[in-house]
């Protein structure tokens, strides 16, 4: 598991060092974000359907509440 | 989602309506040569691992210079003259953040109010790229002990094996980060609704009208321009 994460080397001791990230994190983190944009542009029309229905519904509550 | 029209609409809306200053010139200049030595740190950073051989590391180190310098410049101006409170969280972003989940899940009211200068995604996204960069600049400048500049000789034993891993694994993750940031941020700018939050990082000034739309005028309150 941990390698999938860090890149580690061996010192002139024969001692294993950590070198840095894993470069395969780059595609994790931008598979990741487009992910992200995919379910976010999936997402955003119902969140503001749902939001412009509750405006109504507010605004006519409103309305009956003054009649 | 993406109509070209709404965007074209909206990132060319008439130039004779009336006007508000939204970023003063200094804080587009910051914005653009921030953008452009990420862009050039991303390339220089990532290419030669994957594989794209070239003189990589003058342009990668100089570029990462000049990124510190405008963030120091930004740093020194959000301290003095910037509006400083305008990107912090305050507990009005926090109760519509709450008014919204509720809306969304439940279906009740109230609605959540307008933002002011700034949504909270947008305070969020700041202060997230804020982090990352002081990871990159603080490991960046420990880098540069590695190297031969005009003004010192590198020193690749100024810190311990352990040390330089620990360096290059903060600076690899700050850069990975970085780089799925950058990708949300184009795709937040890019949609219909955001679209003129670009023409206003170009010419300085939305429309009276858009702001009107957008913005808690008791949160913000922008100067108005001359025609």
């Amino acid at each position: 598991m941990i390698d999938y994460l860090f890149r580690f080397g061996t010192d002139v001791y024969g001692h294993t060092i950590l070198l840095g990230v894993n470069w395969d994190l780059f595609w994790w983190f931008l598979v990741a974000s487009v992910a992200f944009l995919i379910v976010h542009a999936a997402a955003y029309p119902v969140l503001q359907r749902r939001k412009a229905q509750l405006a109504r519904r507010i605004a006519q509550e409103s309305t009956d509440a003054q009649s | 989602m993406l109509n070209p029209r709404t965007i074209d609409a909206r990132f060319t809306r008439a130039p004779t309506e009336p006007r508000v200053a939204r970023h003063a010139l200094e804080e587009r200049l910051f914005h653009w040569i921030l953008a452009a030595s990420i862009l050039v740190l991303i390339v220089s950073a990532f290419a030669p691992i994957f594989g794209w051989k070239f003189h990589w590391v003058a342009i990668h180190w100089i570029a990462g210079i000049v990124m510190t310098l405008v963030i120091l410049f930004h740093l020194g101006r959000a301290l003095v003259s910037l509006e400083f409170w305008s990107m912090m969280v305050d507990r009005i972003d926090l109760r519509d953040l709450w008014r919204g989940a509720v809306g969304q899940l439940s279906r009740r009211g109230p609605l959540p109010g307008k933002p002011g200068k700034y949504e909270l995604g947008q305070k969020l996204f700041h202060w997230g790229i804020a982090a990352v960069a002081v990871g990159l600049v603080a490991t960046g400048l420990l880098m540069l002990a590695k190297l031969d500049t005009p003004f010192w000789q590198r020193n690749p034993y100024w810190l311990s094996e352990t040390t330089w891993g620990i360096v290059y694994t903060i600076h690899g993750l700050c850069a990975t980060v970085t780089l799925a940031m950058i990708v949300v941020h184009v795709y937040f700018v890019l949609r219909p609704e955001h679209i003129h939050l670009l023409r206003t990082m170009v010419t300085g000034w939305e429309t009276r009208r858009e702001y009107l739309e957008d913005t808690d005028t008791s949160r913000w309150r922008p100067e108005e321009l001359k025609e």
